[in-house]
């Protein structure tokens, strides 16, 4: 039997071989792994414990929301080359855009309420397509391209897009800018997808090359110079695709494979909710916003806007509501944010609507360890909606 | 082949397994041909400067063996060897320093040069095999038992880089391969693959994201912050794959050397180097430091700049950038600083001395850890930058999301937990197949959860909505 096992085996002979292989009990092992990873699959633990974690029994409850893919990016950031494919002949383009972040295309319940007992919500995009055509018969086609903690970096990637891309671009365009945008970073590889696209490809390095010097160009000089918009798994273009897509569609007959997405989300839920319960960080912590991804979204921002407008659309910037029960901010950080989201509508001349109290605390969800930060319900959809049409509606009739 | 990819373990699983049916020269054959595939599917035309390189070492290492004693005769192959080396890694940093002292519209444009996969690990073995065979080692034949020397794969790529010695009598002994070297196999791969998988790849979306930014933003708390995590990513992404590497080789039955040793434990620069790619170390140790050392004889200024320069070559050896040599020349600077405090170290009492080791401790964490940013920084202005927030600590304001931090916390938590006990384990002698031990059942326990969490973070595709609060 083998002593050591490190480097100073080496002069061991015994280690290069001399016992015979135990084949039965190898045998055992090898099946034993395979039987507890067949079920290893089937029950969700990291999910289990999370719900374990939670207060006192609460539990966040997400309503269902009325999504399509002519109407939303149902990939939610993940995929925006597949998702935007879906509209871009001329007589499917959307005539308005929302970009946003998660308030935009999910509903919150109050604890422990059941989500099968309630109807798909309908979220504030559609709502204000809604109330436009109540109120002028017209019927205006809105595309909804929010992402979880879409920042204005992933946001100025995608408004490219918008603007260079489709033969017909959105007329009318609405920014969301949250506080909480302005603490990320990064541009995704659900967005770098659009890479894949050679005219997009071909308009970023244009606008990477003309603002070098703008806080966020390392991250466009990144995505650009890389192959990140390439899937991890690229579909039959050579042998070693090929091989390696076979193998992996083998592994779909383990259940742990096939629910492998679905256990990473919950194994990272139980992180965070740890992280919530055990350490007390919770998403309403006060958190500051500056250095480098402030200064990033800042600029981010700025040239979205510009672009945006200059590209021929109305554009339309709003604080995003906040829930009144929480104090996320550092006052001071908050006021300087705000002073510069409204400054950075000045120079494109679109318009700018603080809506930071536009949704009142009985229309906001729960999360965790209490209030929910982000995430209003349907109802506060509704005020939402009606909120962005009292600040924007005659402007966005005209221009639609 | 990606040793991450499900390709590298239906390979491996192959491979192992008619390695294992066949005996003497038929398994020499068949390890050769199990790398060539390897080394192929990344892309099949460098086989023929893998061979070729290869085929010219085997044959310089028969003439050196026959005119021993002649420095022209391994110094002409050697230089050859470097210069193939030179073309491929170094012809665009020449270029770049060309074109520095060329008018701005006359600038030499480059041919698009790829970098064979591995060609700096093959070199060096290429080059160590005719430095031992010059100094009376044996030569090694025939042909396809000298190209399987540096053309296993399991070392190929990233090594750990082997020495003669410790390959020829593992290849002339191969026998059946023990169930104890199996499982530390299968353990060391599983290990590797979290350690990447999980790990490293979670560190990286931060530190690519830090580095790709605008730094001069960077507070100087969190430009500590961005040096660390990144010092941790490369330990976790590096020794991942040397523990793939290893354990694949354990798997055919080849003891591969350890390539590192708790570095971030080291109480001194030069210790560092010893716990560090430690294959790497005694290579330049071996073949360029001791002889220059040697040359240098009693002057003592003499043998520091020689350091500088030998660790300015490491960093060269990485990358052909000056980031690259300024962070080998940082490590020079930092062992000879060392070398000159160490009298004082000495004639400290036993109590101080104590305090002065913990003092050594923290700033070799701390003075490695800042030498990171030179090695990943995008240029040497980004590194500077950095240094400047990190040397002032002008602003301590965290402006990172708080799980960033918290994944830096997880993995300085795994290093300073799970390596160690790893390491224990690895280093015991159980009875590992015995069904009565404890860790015969508890294997596919363990391999279940890693299988689980390799599979869970092979994709990055996964967002989940709250993660980033």
């Amino acid at each position: 039997m083998e002593r050591r096992l490190g480097a100073s085996a080496l002069s061991d002979p015994k280690c290069a071989g001399g016992i015979e292989l135990h084949v039965a009990r190898m045998t055992g092992l090898a099946a034993l792994t395979l039987g507890l990873l067949a079920v290893a699959g089937t029950f969700d633990c990291a999910g289990w414990l999370a719900q374990r974690l939670t207060d006192s029994g609460r539990r966040t409850s997400m309503q269902q929301v009325v999504e399509s893919p002519g109407a939303h990016d149902i990939s939610h950031g993940d995929d925006l080359l597949a998702a935007f494919a879906r509209v871009r002949n001329p007589e499917q383009a959307p005539q308005a855009l929302v970009i946003g972040n998660s308030q935009q295309y999910t509903a919150s319940l109050p604890p422990n309420a059941d989500a099968s007992a309630f109807a798909p919500a309908s979220l504030t995009s559609d709502l204000l397509a809604a109330r436009i055509e109540a109120d002028t018969g017209r019927k205006v086609q809105f595309y909804n391209a929010a992402a979880p903690n879409q920042n204005l970096v992933e946001a100025l990637w995608q408004g490219i897009y918008w603007a260079k891309v489709p033969t017909t671009p959105p007329r009318a365009i609405l920014v969301q800018a949250s506080f909480d945008m302005f603490r990320k970073g990064g541009i995704r590889a659900g967005f770098a997808t659009l890479l894949r696209d050679p005219q997009f490809a071909r308009h970023v390095d244009i606008w990477a090359a003309a603002h070098s010097e703008r806080a966020y160009a390392p991250l466009f000089a990144s995505q650009t110079r890389s192959d990140a918009g390439e899937p991890t798994i690229r579909v039959g273009e050579s042998i070693q695709e090929r091989v390696e897509l076979a193998i992996r569609e083998a592994a779909t007959a383990l259940a742990v494979y096939r629910n492998r997405q679905q256990l990473r989300a919950s194994l990272l839920g139980l992180l965070y909710t740890a992280r919530v319960r055990l350490l007390g960080i919770s998403p309403t912590s006060r958190r500051h916003i500056t250095g480098a991804p402030y200064a990033q979204n800042i600029h981010a921002l700025e040239d979205l806007l510009a672009m945006l407008t200059e590209s021929g659309a109305s554009v339309y910037l709003y604080n995003a509501p906040v829930n009144p029960k929480v104090a996320m901010f550092y006052a001071e950080e908050h006021r300087a944010y705000l002073d510069a989201i409204a400054a950075a509508c000045v120079a494109p001349r679109c318009r700018f609507a603080n809506l930071e109290h536009a949704v009142p605390a009985d229309e906001w969800g729960y999360w965790i360890d209490g209030p929910d930060p982000i995430h209003i319900s349907e109802a506060g959809h509704r005020t939402l909606a009606s909120a962005l049409y009292q600040a924007f509606g005659p402007h966005l009739l005209e221009a639609l | 082949m990606l040793f991450t990819s499900y390709t590298y373990l239906v390979f491996l699983v192959l491979a192992v397994l008619v390695i294992r049916l066949t005996r003497g020269i038929a398994r020499e054959y068949v390890l050769l041909a199990a790398s060539l595939v390897f080394y192929a599917w990344w892309d099949v035309r460098f086989l023929v400067v893998l061979l070729g390189l290869g085929a010219f070492t085997y044959m310089a290492g028969r003439g050196i063996a026959r005119h021993r004693g002649r420095p022209r005769a391994l110094i002409l192959p050697i230089a050859a060897i470097l210069l193939v080396l030179g073309v491929f890694k170094y012809t665009g940093l020449l270029v770049d320093l060309i074109n520095l002292m060329r008018p701005a519209d006359s600038l030499w444009s480059l041919p698009g040069i790829i970098l064979p996969l591995g060609i700096s690990f093959y070199t060096f073995e290429c080059v160590s095999y005719l430095i031992d065979v010059y100094k009376g080692g044996e030569e090694l034949q025939p042909l396809r038992r000298f190209l399987l020397f540096p053309a296993f794969w399991p070392h190929m790529v990233a090594g750990p880089i082997l020495r003669l010695k410790e390959f020829a009598p593992q290849l002339s002994a191969l026998g059946p391969v023990t169930a104890a070297s199996t499982l530390y196999g299968v353990d060391r791969v599983l290990a590797g693959l979290v350690k990447k998988l999980v790990i490293a790849n979670a560190l990286a979306e931060f530190v690519d994201r830090g580095f790709a930014g605008d730094v001069s933003q960077v507070s100087g708390l969190d430009s500590w912050v961005l040096a660390l995590a990144f010092g941790l990513q490369i330990y976790f992404d590096f020794s991942a794959y040397t523990d793939i590497a290893i354990g694949s080789a354990r798997l055919v039955g080849f003891v591969f050397p350890e390539n590192f040793n708790l570095p971030y434990h080291a109480t001194s620069p030069s210790e560092f180097w010893n716990r560090w790619h430690m294959t790497l170390s005694r290579w330049i140790r071996d073949y360029v430091f001791f002889p220059l050392n040697l040359k240098a004889g009693r002057r003592i200024w003499l043998r520091h700049a020689y350091l500088v320069f030998t660790m300015a070559l490491v960093g060269l050896w990485h990358g052909a950038g000056l980031t690259f040599v300024l962070w080998g020349v940082w490590h020079g600077v930092l062992m000879v600083t060392h070398r000159l405090c160490q009298p004082v170290g000495r004639r400290l009492p036993a109590f101080v001395g104590s305090v002065w080791g913990g003092i050594g401790f923290v700033a070799t964490v701390a003075l490695v850890n800042a030498g990171w940013v030179l090695f990943r920084a995008t240029s040497v202005s980004q590194a500077f930058e950095l240094f400047g927030e990190m040397f002032t600590l002008q602003n301590l304001t965290p402006a990172y999301g708080v799980n960033d931090y918290l994944t830096c916390l997880g993995a300085i938590a795994a290093y300073l937990v799970a390596e160690p006990l790893l390491k224990k384990l690895w280093d015991r002698n159980p009875d590992v197949t015995g069904i009565s031990e404890l860790s015969y059942w508890l294997r596919p326990a363990f391999y279940v959860v890693a299988l689980t969490l390799t599979m869970m973070f092979d994709t990055t595709s996964t967002a989940f909505i709250y993660f980033q609060f």
